[in-house]
């Protein structure tokens, strides 16, 4: 056997021609500048016509009625709460109830729900940097600051699954400045990418398809969307009088009707987070540990809130807590936050509580849950808050 | 990184940049397509790389020994390289599969209380496309049909060229290793066609993901779908598994052309195939022929040809996966080719001339009940799908949007065919600069709108 002919002392290689390449580099780039522009316009003029709703939390509405409110918050005289986080924050944290307690315990202080739904530690990051730079202009310092933590959305599950994406890519697109896709970059220069397209989109490709969806089946809102979440399209982008407590949503005919929900409603989240198994990721925990460090720059006591866990429901596996539990240790030795966990194990909510299978319901469940926040957050303030702790909750 | 998002045409850009750069010096641009080609496969999971380094280099050594030796010790080098790079596919893709759904079943109905516990494996991505690839290079080099190649740099880099890497075509040593050798041809025309490539399979792989909704209703919904929701779910998988993977390959044979390189083609409007002979040599047609050459023909070919299509086409099946659903794929598939040449074996031209509408419809009845036990999760789920195919929910009522989703479906099953041919037939239109650019330009900013979520390529799962 020989070897082969170009081995053997030949040249081995033709002589490409570099106008060609050159060439065939400037046309590539020059149809994806055109794709760029043509999709620009054609995506913002979808994303804009999108009408404001409580589950489209990706839209801009959600979004804009956020940084809308940051020069009052900054501006509002006296002592001021700030929560951030996901979902749980949102329907969980109700100001009014907050501030009537902690009011009663001879503290006075105006609170703020600026929580939203299904946003991940990454995106929390980001608004807690804008927060914290629209209180910083003013000179303002926050009394308190909540950085609430939802377990599903710290998961590996939650990390990889296309629904969180589709929800947090819009606000994190309109969030992040330079160095914040700089850090993204360095994490993942296929995220960074997706980044600056949305920015430059100013959408998600996964948005486009709803809305294509939408439109095809002549729907007003996505399939996907329980028909409970869908709100009066007059409704207001920001609840002004609860500073953000959003009202009460679902009425259930029966108890059958809201476990056969909530089951529906943990499934999507076993598949799109691993509820149960709460495999979490180490990013997602650098995340909050960066956010708690952001708000207590311009706070005076920074807490971390895990809002209670619908037990019935969500059974999550003893080794799963215990995870949870290594990750709440680590927040509370890395920073100088409180921690405050009602999420082990709390008897003061029952199934009937939730909304559905990870949301305290706004009916009674949420005010009497940020009753019980204001109180222990009162003894942490009078006693003089640690440095850092991990308060596990004292069920009376 | 996938092809059809944003960050895989920043890195596409910097290495073509790069690539131009080096174009007249032989070794450094070849070491920055192998560089650039790890890093590509590197980003998935960084250890595999050395999964990949490992094949190339057990491949090479094969080839490089086989140089002069005896018959015997040549055997005995291919027998090697044979037993690392299947041994690599059953330990990742296979063990569990084995132990789980065969082992274990069996030795708890012989009562044996042992329970084989399950590998923590991941699988990594593409092997089965480069293992077939690198073996293809060891058994010709074996054969005698081509030259063992001494320039380690090539070889690999042939082996790991990114475009064709984790999702092919299979494309063999023969046919990359003397493009490398004589250098990349780029020209203009050539890039012109690949940039034409690359638009078709991005507006494919944005039809397959749209598609890909329909289908999970179908398959992975809770309740029982209706007469026409359940063709629906089908016909979409069909329109999504074609779209996925043909659009994978059109990028992948676009980004070639452009590097200066010609994959062969891996699909030839495959639901246009008017018998299931015909089908195989439309689809996939890289893996088909791989398997002819490599598998079907040394079990003897034509000599035991009913026996030899069966034993090809369940490892066909299992070659996409291990699962007893791939494998009843397989063999399906395999009943339907041997059905086939047994017709044409005995009848020859005795067989009625249907018309030709007829013999593709039917065959693409006969494909459609393929991919069920393709796309099902188990074969239970296979069977179920296939009764509510034939009539089992005739009771249940579509939902409203059923029939224009259906309409919809077909729709972009058609129109994918139709964008093949067109970019197939080279019409000479295209080329006109008023329709080219903006045609183009539409491609992508299609895929961008639509899609770009990074959703995985289908066959990136095999």
């Amino acid at each position: 056997m020989r070897l082969e002919a170009s081995d053997r002392g030949g040249a081995g290689g033709g002589a490409p021609s570099r106008t060609a390449a050159l060439a065939s580099l400037g046309a590539l780039l020059l149809v994806l500048a055109l794709a760029l522009a043509l999709a620009g316009i054609v995506g913002r003029r979808t994303f804009a016509a999108l009408p404001p709703n409580g589950g489209n939390v990706w839209t801009r509405h959600a979004i804009d009625s956020a940084l809308e409110q940051l020069p009052k918050i900054a501006r509002q005289p006296g002592d001021v709460a700030i929560a951030v986080g996901a979902s749980q924050t949102y329907y969980g944290f109700y100001p009014p109830a907050f501030d009537e307690a902690l009011a009663r315990r001879s503290t006075a202080i105006t609170s703020y729900n600026l929580a939203a739904l299904a946003w991940t530690p990454f995106t929390v990051r980001l608004w807690t940097r804008r927060i914290a730079t629209a209180l910083e202009a003013e000179g303002k310092r926050a009394r308190v600051f909540f950085v609430g933590v939802t377990p599903h959305l710290l998961t590996r599950t939650t990390a990889r699954h296309a629904r969180w994406e589709t929800i947090n890519l819009p606000a994190q697109a309109r969030f992040a400045g330079p160095s914040e896709i700089a850090l993204v970059a360095l994490r993942s220069p296929d995220q960074a990418a997706r980044l600056l397209t949305a920015r430059a989109l100013g959408l998600t490709p996964s948005l486009m398809r709803d809305a294509s969806a939408r439109w095809l089946r002549g729907e007003a809102f996505p399939r996907a969307l329980p028909a409970e979440w869908t709100l009066p399209e007059d409704f207001p982008r920001w609840p002004e009088a609860t500073r953000g407590g959003q009202p009460a949503l679902v009425h259930y005919a029966s108890r059958e009707d809201r476990v056969a929900l909530m089951r529906r409603h943990l499934n999507a989240r076993i598949r799109q987070s691993g509820i149960l198994r709460l495999e979490l990721d180490e990013t997602a925990i650098e995340d909050v540990i960066a956010t708690v460090e952001t708000a207590a720059r311009v706070a005076d006591h920074v807490f971390v809130l895990v809002t209670p866990r619908n037990e019935e429901i969500v059974r999550t596996s003893d080794a799963a807590l215990a995870r949870l539990d290594r990750a709440l240790e680590t927040i509370a030795e890395r920073t100088p936050a409180t921690v405050l966990d009602y999420y082990r194990h709390d008897p003061r909510f029952r199934l009937e509580d939730f909304l559905d299978a990870t949301h305290l319901d706004g009916v009674d469940a949420r005010a009497r849950f940020s009753r019980i926040l204001a109180n222990d957050v009162a003894d942490a303030l009078d006693l003089g808050a640690p440095a850092s702790a991990l308060a596990r909750t004292d069920p009376r | 990184m996938l092809f059809n998002t944003p960050a895989f045409w920043v890195f596409f850009v910097a290495v073509y940049l790069g690539y131009i750069a080096l174009l007249g010096t032989r070794s450094a641009r070849l070491w920055l397509l192998l560089a650039a080609s790890l890093f590509f496969y590197g980003l998935w999971n960084p250890a595999f790389v050395l999964l990949l380094v490992f094949s190339i280099v057990v491949d090479y050594g094969a080839g490089r020994a086989m140089l002069d030796a005896t018959p015997r010790r040549k055997r005995g080098l291919l027998v090697a390289s044979l037993a690392v790079n299947l041994g690599a596919l059953a330990v990742f893709k296979y063990s569990n599969f084995f132990t789980q759904s065969i082992v274990n079943p069996t030795l708890a109905g012989f009562d044996v209380d042992v329970v084989v516990p399950k590998l923590d494996v991941i699988l990594p991505v593409g092997i089965s496309f480069y293992t077939f690839q690198s073996m293809s290079y060891t058994i010709d080099v074996y054969r005698g049909r081509f030259a063992p190649r001494r320039d380690f740099l090539r070889f690999a880099t042939s082996i790991a060229l990114f475009p064709q890497l984790v999702a092919g075509p299979i494309v063999r040593a023969a046919d990359l290793l003397p493009q490398m050798e004589t250098g990349p041809r780029i020209d203009w025309a050539r890039s012109k066609r690949g940039l034409v490539l690359i638009a078709a399979g991005l507006l494919k792989k944005t039809l397959a993901d749209l598609l890909a909704p329909v289908a999970e209703a179908g398959f992975d919904g809770d309740r029982a779908t209706s007469l026409l929701e359940s063709w629906s779910a089908v016909v979409a998988f069909a329109g999504q598994i074609y779209c996925d993977f043909a659009g994978y390959t059109d990028i992948a044979i676009g980004l070639g052309l452009m590097l200066g390189f010609a994959f062969p083609r891996n699909f030839d409007l495959p639901y246009l195939a008017d018998s299931p002979i015909d089908f195989w040599r439309r689809w996939h047609v890289s893996l088909s022929s791989w398997l002819r050459d490599y598998l079907y023909i040394p079990l003897g070919g034509k000599l035991h040809r009913y026996r030899n299509v069966l034993v090809t086409m369940v490892l066909g099946g299992l070659w996409h996966g291990a699962n007893f659903t791939f494998l009843a794929w397989g063999f399906y598939h395999g009943l339907l080719l041997m059905a086939a040449h047994g017709l044409r074996d005995r009848l020859g031209d005795r067989l009625p001339a249907l018309p030709r509408a007829l013999r593709v419809g039917g065959t693409f009845y006969l494909v459609l009940v393929g991919w069920v036990f393709f796309r099902a999760t188990s074969l239970d789920g296979a069977f179920a799908m296939l009764a509510r195919l034939h009539g089992s929910t005739l009771d249940v009522a579509p939902a409203a949007h059923a029939p224009l989703e259906a309409l919809l479906v077909v729709v972009a099953l058609g129109g994918s065919h139709a964008l093949d041919a067109l970019v197939r037939d080279r019409c000479a239109w295209i080329e006109r600069p008023l329709v080219y650019w903006p045609a183009l330009a539409t491609g992508f900013a299609i895929a961008l709108l639509w899609g770009g979520t990074g959703q995985e390529f289908i066959y990136f799962r095999f």
